[in-house]
Parts: structure tokens; C-alpha cells; sequence
């Protein structure tokens, strides 16, 4: 489950239009969220807020053995209060990363809108006018005090920069790694292919990440327009040396996914990857299968050439929505318009991982339908399994209780030798919204 | 002098290679390792190689049948190899980001992905050269401590040889950890494996050593803890383990004592309970002469009882068991020497000064005459050897392994053959004219005691107390040879036991020192009241090598009733 910062990372991403999908980090997103989903450490409550549009506050209060904290800020130059805040109204299929449905690439919006001259939008305007600037602090409280500071800055439609500060007093893990280092990430995303350059202080470590999308330009309006994606097809690698330590590594992938929108209706969407380490010879495929809206399905086999060793994960998720008490759309048409809601309303933001038509619903910007939808989605939960070859399973489930979100995780790790490790996890989450 | 150092045994005992390789797992796998080491490092084989160690001897601290102390130096060009087996990270991006907070790394989709191979490293050509102290006891085992860093070079093979980065790296490493085991872990190893080794003759030395101990008293002549249990136990029972016993001792870590045996302690128990109530049963112990308690005054009685000519015998202290005792093997040996057997007093007075001073069990007696015989005659040189014997307690009590060192205080006036070279040249001068003073004061009483003690028996004479308190010191081992123990316990029993028992004093077969029995007791009453001096002495807090436990010697024992 992604934390409230997190949260508001990501609408800060969707109300400056960046297209996080478009990148080589998220290549495997889908195979990711769906398999190695992460684990809250025993109970942990988390308070946070939006205070303004602009600024949120997250406060974080852990039992780890040891009493353990963290104090977050985030100031953002973009409004922001378009985004539910409420732990009540965050949809949670977005708090909860499942299956993601890659979009179809288009042009950063804000050329489009220098070319087409449409300054009706504001959020855009806006954009291009400030330069929309985030900048997030987190603290984390003793044992050891660690402090992590993100600066991340539009320099232009196509370009974001982001720096990342981790400084922390604690002994290091090993000799080479210094107190604190500094990431550096220069982002260029043209739709059509996107590069991201990285340097981090830590080794002089330096690191490139690319991904390009075959098919026609979404920057030419007569090629893009020409016919819609039934698919899409991406390649990228990464490369990583550090000229200090001689430090190398590098990987490359190949990613078929459906494109949403036109998908035939007797096919499910679907998600292959491919990714390639030549460096360490080991190779992971990864097939991901929405089933329905509610259920999906993933698998990933690794395997090594150079020692041999495989890996086979399979996981599902399983969503839940249990009867809302009150329906004001209970008379059966409703697949109806949401229909003719799609055919009205084609996607403005295509690029979000927008997945079931409520979001759609959503992002459309449907404000009247808003709260209707937030009670909708206030009974949701998610379950999500994971079973790896040595029968490790791995439970999480996620969901409301009261205005409360509530993740309850499941560790259950079967060894050879009839040894059972069980965990019980829980993490609860509340967020105010003054 | 030569040695015979006999390096082919180890290697035809095939469980001392698997027990090495444990010990050896042990240690590598105790501090913590490289993150790029991703398994357990385990020893696959091992083996010492047919080329011994060149020692050059440079010190020998102390020698007997059964111990053994000195310096070497040592340097090693064998063919000795070790074979580990591990499991390393072969992706440098992943022990990367392992040790890096996630917040600040660029988080790779698959670069990162963990390869770990298994590595097998062989060290070989390993090339050794320091200063070794090696401490050896029956008892206690070997204990090896390199004073040094003796690992000069050696040769690391490994999987990786045609990669020279990672063939560096490796050797670097290796050498790094290999330091720390030499230093550290070896010493540790090798006390461990010697013990084992000597398990079974060890614990018959112990039963032997138990018996011999009941037999003679506790007196300064016999210290009790001298041998070490098997099983310590502090005053509730519980286990001890090996720190806490040294920590129990007051001296500077110098002589580490053992606490009783619990089977000792049992029977000992059973024995009080006995004689506190009216339970008729009486545990059995062989050889051990019993004495009653009559009430606690009585303690009190004893001591005072010096002063006392009619009860001279039943209040003689336990020193004198020793002392007296000493009379009769010293006699034997030291007669020819000093020409003055016809005197009785002068034997006592020896036999005090070397028995009582000694406190030692009559099984070690003997190998202290021999020491005493070799050096008689270079008394002069006392300083010298003491030096160079501090010096040698500073070595063995610096580094943390020194798990059983021997008692090596009182030892350093019977060092026959120390050198007068000492690596540490600045113990010499605190030491010097300590020692001086005490070697001159040892001249003195061994001719002036017996008329002193006779002269003014309540009166300290400074001198015999002085000389007493040097030897005192002395915490001599038990000799854990069975036969020997076995045989001088015996002709101790029948030494001593008559002296006990006065109403039927049988005249001593050597020495003839009992003209009459008021004499005899007169010659006791004497020596328990130096015994009581010295121990007095040893309190004080000038004389650093007093020893606490020489304090628990019993001054307060009961007359005895019975054998």
C-alpha cells in the first residue's frame, strides 16, 4: 500500500501530467505490484492530512521492538485539492498498485497545448507557468535518525528533474557506503521514447534508463491518429557504472501489453515481459492477466544460465466490493452508461493507470459524481496472494474499516523441515483532512 | 637442552582434522562478514602438511614432566593448505544496494538481480613468522599466543583467479580475516582442541589430583584449588565458566585458579552434615585424615594454642601439615647439599621454607627439588631471571585467550635456564631490586630462622616472614600424572600422619628429626607460628604476588580424630 506521500506524489504526477508509465522504471509495474508486494512491519499508524492545497503533513508511529517515528512535509506549488485526501474517499486502487493497464503513449500534453494554443485548460497552464515544483521532507525518528528530502522540479513539459537527499546517522551497512547521498535524476519523456539520466554522489555512481515504444509517433497527429492501439509494444534497458568502485550492471527488457481502450471484448488484458541481465545471465519472464476487473493474475519465471537457479512466483489479487448500503444507481443500466460515459468522455489523460470505469469516472473530472463514488469505494478491499516455489505464501489483504484503512499482511513460510514461520502484520492508516 | 616436538601425531589422528574444521567454521563464521559473502564459510578441508614449524627457543619460562612455558620464535614455510567453501554475490549492483537505504538509489528493474556462485578459496603457502608463547599444562591444555602479527604472506586460490580484480579483492580480504583468526580465534582453537585431547587422562589426573587433596589438608602446602575441577561451581552451585573463575582470583589475571570440584565439594558436605548431627554415616573418602569439630571456640583455640606448650599438636594449623611434611622429602633431597642434617631445626626450618613457601603437594615436591638443585648455586642471578619471568606474566596476561595460564609468580627464583634477554627491556627496572631484596633475604634464614624461631617464637622476625612470603606466592599445580601423584601422596600419608598424632610419633625414617616428642611439638608450635606470619604477610598489601587464595588456607582446623 502506498502511504499518503506517496499518494500525493502520484497526483502531483497526474496534475502536471507526467506519464509515469512511459518510463523504463516501470516496465515490470504490473508483474511488481502484483507479486513483490511490500509488507508492513507489525503495527504502524500513520496520520495524515492536506492541509492546504498546497502542503501536506504525514506523521508516522511504528512498534518495531523499539518505539519508532517519522515526521514528513510536502509542499507542492500545484493545487492539489482536486485529489481526495480523506482516508474515506482515496480510492483504493490506487493506494493498492494492481494490475496496471498500460496506456497508449501520447505527446506531453503541454506541447500540444503550445501548438494547439489552448489555454482552457488551467491545470496546464499553470504547469507552464510555474514550473511546478514538489518538494517532500520525511524524518525518521531514532534508532537512527535518517533523513530523506525530495526535490522534484518541471523544467519543462518534457522534462522533470529530481533530486533525492538520504542522510542518516545510523553506522553504515558497509565501508563504502558514505552517511549521506545525493540521486540526481534528469527525466526527458517524448511519448515517444523516454530517457532518464541518473548520478548518484554514493561511488560516483552513474545510470541511464531508456524505453522506447514502437509503433507510430504520438507526436505526428497524422500517424497516432491515423488508428487505435490494439497494442503496444516497448523496449528499454538501464546501464549502471560507477567509475570509483567499478561498479556495472545493466539489464534490457521488452514489454507486450493490450492496449485498454480496444481491446476486444473476448480477450482479457494481458502483459508480457521480458527482461534480459546479460552481466549476471539471468533472465525473468512475466505473464500478467486481468480476468475481470476484480481478479487478476500473475507469474514470473527467473532463471539463471550462469548458476542454474530458477524462480517461479505466482500471485493473485482479488478484489472485493461489498454491497454499498445505498445504490443511487441500483436499476441495472449502469454498465449502460458507463458506456456511453466512455464513448463520451475518450480519456483526456490517457496516460494514468486508469483501469476500472470508475476511475475513469474519476478522473474525468465528474465532480458530482465524486462522492457517489467515494461511497462506492469505501467498502472495497483487495486480497492479494503470493506463493513462490519453496510454497512461501504471502497474504495481504487491504481495506476499510470505518474511515480506517486497514492492511492486514500474512507471512507464511513453509521450510522443508516442517518449520512454519507465521507473521501477522497490521498496519492502519487514517488520514485527516482539515 | 633439546626439544622433541613431534608434529606428525596431529595429522594421524582423523578426528582431530574434523574437530578442527569445526572449531575453524566456527571462528570464520563469528564476526561479521562482507556483504558480499552471502553464506556460511565452511571449512571442507584442512590439512598441516608433513613440514613442522622451525622454533628457535628464545625464553623457557618453565619446565617439568607435565608443563611447559616458554617464547619461540617461530616461522612456517610449510605446506599446510585450508579449503573453504562459501557462496558470494557475483552482482556488484546488488551488495550495492543492499547496503544502501532504498531512498537515494536508483532503483534498477532488473540490473540488480542476484547471482550467487559458490566459491571455493584454497589458502596455501602460508608463510609465518613471529613470537609465539606457548603455555603447556597437562591440565590446562596448550595455550598458544602469538605476541605479534605473524601472517607474512600466503597464497589465495580461488574460483575467481582469472578475474584479477576479484582475485585481489579475494586476497585482501582473506588476509584481513586471517590476521584476526591468528590473533584472535587460533589461540582459542588450539586450548580448545588440547583439551580435548587430553580428556580422559585429564579427568584421571583430576580424580587423582580430588583424592590427594582430601588426603592432605587444605594447608598452604596443599592448596586446594590448585587443581582445576572439572565441574566449578560457586557457593550456590551453579556452573562457572572459565572467565569468571579467573575473575575470581585476585591477582592481575596472572594465575588463574579453579574453584573445588562439585564432587568434592558434595562429599565434603556429606561429611559436615555428618558430624553436625548424629547420623552415624561417614562418607568414605580415601586417604583424608579426619578431624572433629568441637565447638567454634575451638578455632580460636587453635590459633592461640601456639602459645600453649601442652596442646602443641592438636593445635597445629594446616601449614604445618605442610611444613612438616615438607621435612620429610626435602630432607632427603637437600642433605647432601647443605651438609646440616645433623640438626634438626635447620631441617625444619628448610623444609618450611621451601615446603610452606611452596604450599605445594607433595607430588610436585620433587620436581621442585630438582629445580631447586639446579640453581642453588646461581642464587646471584636472581634478579635477571625475574626480570625476564615478569616479563613473561605481562605476555601471557595481555592477550584475551590466556584461558589457563600457569601460576607463574613464584616460579621465577627456580628458573634455572631463563636467559637474561627479555623482550621487554622496561620490566626490568621495577623488578630488579625488588627482587634483589628478597633473593638476599632468602639467604637468611635458612640459618638463622631455626634459632630464631626457637629464640622468640611470638616475635615476627621479619626475615623469615619476608622469605616465606616470596615462596608462598607459589601455586603449585597438581601433578596430574597419576603414578607419580599416587606414589608421593602415599609416602606423604606415611609421613605426615605420625606427626599428626604425637601420642604414637613413630621416629622418621630419613631425616630423625623427633628426638622426643616435646621437642617435635616445640618444632610444630614454631613453624605453625611462621606458617600463621606468613600468611599474615601475604595480606599485606606491599606484596603484590600474595595470593587470595593462600588466605583460604585453613588456619582453623580441627584436631584430628581419626584416619
Amino acid at each position: 500500500m502506498l502511504d499518503f506521500m506517496d499518494y500525493i506524489q502520484l497526483a502531483f504526477a497526474e496534475a502536471t501530467n507526467w506519464n509515469r508509465d512511459n518510463s523504463y522504471s516501470s516496465l515490470t509495474a504490473t508483474a511488481q505490484s502484483l507479486l513483490d508486494f511490500s509488507t508492513p512491519e507489525r503495527l504502524r499508524v500513520h496520520l495524515s492530512s492536506l492541509s492546504t492545497p498546497h502542503f501536506a503533513t504525514s506523521y508516522t508511529l511504528g512498534t518495531v521492538g523499539l518505539i519508532d517515528g517519522s515526521v514528513s512535509y510536502l509542499f507542492s506549488t500545484v493545487p492539489l485539492d482536486k485529489f481526495p485526501s480523506r482516508s474515506a474517499l482515496i480510492p483504493l486502487r490506487k493506494l493498492s498498485p494492481g494490475y496496471r493497464q498500460v496506456q497508449a503513449p501520447i505527446a506531453p500534453i503541454a506541447e500540444t497545448i503550445l501548438i494547439n494554443d489552448d489555454l482552457n485548460d488551467a491545470s496546464a497552464y499553470t504547469t507552464i507557468g510555474k514550473k511546478a515544483t514538489l518538494f517532500h521532507a520525511t524524518l525518521h525518528l531514532p534508532p537512527p535518525t535518517t533523513l530523506n528530502a525530495l526535490f522534484l522540479r518541471r523544467i519543462s513539459p518534457t522534462m522533470q528533474l529530481s533530486l533525492a537527499v538520504c542522510s542518516t546517522r545510523g553506522p553504515p551497512l558497509s565501508k563504502s557506503a558514505p552517511q549521506a547521498s545525493l540521486l540526481a535524476q534528469l527525466s526527458h519523456n517524448t511519448g515517444k521514447y523516454n530517457n532518464e539520466y541518473l548520478f548518484s554522489t554514493d561511488n560516483a555512481l552513474f545510470g541511464w534508463r531508456g524505453l522506447w515504444n514502437f509503433g507510430p509517433d504520438p507526436r505526428d497527429p497524422v500517424a497516432s491518429g491515423s488508428s487505435p492501439r490494439l497494442s503496444l509494444l516497448s523496449a528499454g534497458a538501464e546501464a549502471y557504472y560507477s567509475p570509483v568502485s567499478s561498479l556495472i550492471g545493466m539489464s534490457t527488457g521488452l514489454r507486450f501489453s493490450t492496449a485498454n481502450a480496444n481491446t476486444p471484448i473476448s480477450t482479457f488484458p494481458y502483459t508480457l515481459t521480458l527482461t534480459l541481465t546479460p552481466l549476471t545471465g539471468s533472465l525473468s519472464t512475466t505473464y500478467s492477466l486481468r480476468a475481470s476487473p476484480n481478479l487478476a493474475f500473475s507469474s514470473r519465471f527467473g532463471f539463471n544460465v550462469y548458476s542454474w537457479e530458477s524462480e517461479m512466483v505466482a500471485g493473485c489479487e482479488l478484489w472485493r466490493k461489498s454491497k454499498s448500503r445505498y445504490r443511487d444507481d441500483g436499476d441495472g443500466v449502469e454498465w449502460a452508461r458507463r458506456k456511453i460515459r466512455e464513448s463520451l468522455f475518450p480519456h483526456p489523460h490517457p496516460h494514468l493507470s486508469t483501469s476500472t470505469p470508475n476511475d475513469i469516472k474519476d478522473l474525468a473530472g465528474h465532480a458530482l459524481e465524486k462522492s457517489g463514488k467515494g461511497e462506492e469505494e469505501e467498502n472495497e478491499s483487495v486480497l492479494k496472494i503470493r506463493v513462490d516455489q519453496s510454497w512461501n505464501v504471502r497474504l495481504l489483504w487491504e481495506g476499510r474499516v470505518k474511515e480506517l484503512l486497514v492492511l492486514i499482511d500474512r507471512v507464511v513460510e513453509v521450510y522443508s523441515n516442517e518449520r512454519c514461520l507465521r507473521e501477522l502484520r497490521l498496519m492502519v492508516v487514517f488520514n485527516l483532512d482539515l | 637442552m633439546a626439544f622433541n616436538f613431534n608434529w606428525s601425531p596431529l595429522m594421524a589422528d582423523a578426528s582431530f582434522y574434523t574437530r578442527a574444521q569445526e572449531l575453524l567454521t566456527a571462528a570464520l563464521n563469528k564476526s561479521p562478514k562482507p556483504p558480499i559473502i552471502v553464506d556460511d564459510i565452511h571449512v571442507t578441508e584442512l590439512n598441516l602438511g608433513s613440514i613442522p614449524p622451525e622454533l628457535e627457543i628464545l625464553e623457557i619460562g618453565d619446565l617439568a614432566e607435565d608443563r611447559f612455558r616458554g617464547i619461540f620464535k617461530m616461522s612456517y614455510t610449510g605446506d599446510a593448505f585450508l579449503t573453504l567453501k562459501t557462496r558470494v554475490q557475483a552482482n556488484p549492483l546488488n551488495t550495492y544496494l543492499l547496503t544502501r537505504p532504498s531512498f537515494a538509489t536508483p532503483l534498477p528493474v532488473a540490473a540488480a538481480t542476484p547471482l550467487t556462485i559458490p566459491l571455493q578459496i584454497t589458502l596455501s603457502d602460508f608463510k609465518l613468522s613471529g613470537f609465539v608463547i606457548l603455555v603447556f599444562s597437562k591440565q590446562k591444555g596448550i595455550t598458544v599466543v602469538f605476541r605479534n602479527d605473524p601472517l607474512e604472506s600466503l597464497k589465495v586460490s580461488s574460483t575467481f583467479d582469472s578475474i584479477p580484480f576479484v582475485r585481489d579483492f579475494l586476497q585482501r580480504e582473506i588476509e584481513g580475516q586471517l590476521r584476526v583468526l591468528f590473533m584472535d580465534e587460533l589461540p582459542a582453537i588450539i586450548h580448545r582442541l588440547s583439551l580435548r585431547l587430553w580428556v580422559p587422562e585429564y579427568r584421571a589426573g583430576e580424580e587423582m589430583a580430588n583424592r590427594a587433596t582430601n588426603t592432605a589438608g587444605e594447608g598452604p602446602g596443599q592448596d586446594p584449588l590448585a587443581s582445576p575441577p572439572q565441574d566449578p561451581v560457586d557457593a550456590q552451585g551453579n556452573a562457572l565458566d572459565e572467565s569468571e573463575i579467573a575473575s575470581l582470583s585476585l591477582d592481575s589475571s596472572v594465575e588463574t585458579h579453579s574453584l573445588f570440584s562439585q564432587k568434592n565439594l558434595l562429599r565434603l558436605a556429606a561429611l559436615t552434615d555428618s558430624q553436625r548431627t548424629l547420623s552415624l554415616f561417614t562418607p568414605s573418602i580415601q586417604e583424608v585424615v579426619y578431624r572433629a569439630w568441637t565447638s567454634p571456640s575451638d578455632a580460636g583455640e587453635v590459633s592461640g594454642g601456639v602459645m600453649s606448650p601442652l596442646s602443641p599438636v592438636l593445635s597445629r594449623t594446616q601449614s604445618q601439615v605442610g611444613g612438616m611434611s615438607s621435612f620429610h622429602d626435602t630432607a632427603s633431597m637437600v642433605s647432601s647439599q647443605t651438609r646440616s642434617s645433623t640438626n634438626t631445626h635447620t631441617f625444619s626450618s628448610y623444609g618450611l621454607s621451601l615446603g610452606a613457601g611452596r604450599h605445594s603437594k607433595s607430588n610436585a615436591r620433587r620436581r621442585k627439588k630438582r629445580v631447586v638443585d639446579l640453581r642453588r648455586p646461581k642464587t646471584t642471578e636472581d634478579a635477571v631471571s625475574v626480570s625476564g619471568e615478569s616479563t613473561y606474566t605481562e605476555t601471557t596476561s595481555a592477550p584475551s585467550i590466556c584461558s589457563a595460564p600457569l601460576p607463574v609468580v613464584s616460579e621465577q627464583t627456580d628458573d634455572p635456564v631463563t636467559p637474561p634477554l627479555s623482550p621487554d627491556s622496561e620490566l626490568h627496572l621495577p623488578t630488579v631490586p625488588e627482587r634483589h631484596r628478597l633473593s638476599i633475604s632468602r639467604q637468611m634464614p635458612r640459618r638463622d630462622i631455626a634459632t630464631e624461631m626457637l629464640r622468640e617464637t611470638g616475635e615476627s622476625s621479619a626475615q623469615p616472614v619476608n622469605h616465606s612470603a616470596v615462596d608462598v606466592n607459589a601455586t603449585p599445580r597438581v601433578a596430574v600424572h597419576p603414578y607419580i601423584a599416587a606414589q608421593h601422596e602415599s609416602e606423604k600419608e606415611e609421613a605426615s600422619a605420625p606427626r599428626q598424632l604425637p601420642s604414637k610419633a613413630l621416629p622418621l625414617s630419613d631425616a630423625k628429626p623427633t628426638s622426643s616428642i616435646v621437642d617435635q611439638a616445640l618444632v610444630e608450635r614454631l613453624a605453625g607460628e611462621i606458617a600463621r606470619r606468613m600468611r599474615e604477610e601475604k595480606l599485606t598489601p606491599g606484596n603484590s604476588c600474595s595470593s587470595f587464595w593462600d588466605r583460604l588456607s585453613h588456619d582453623d582446623a580441627p584436631p584430628a580424630y581419626g584416619q
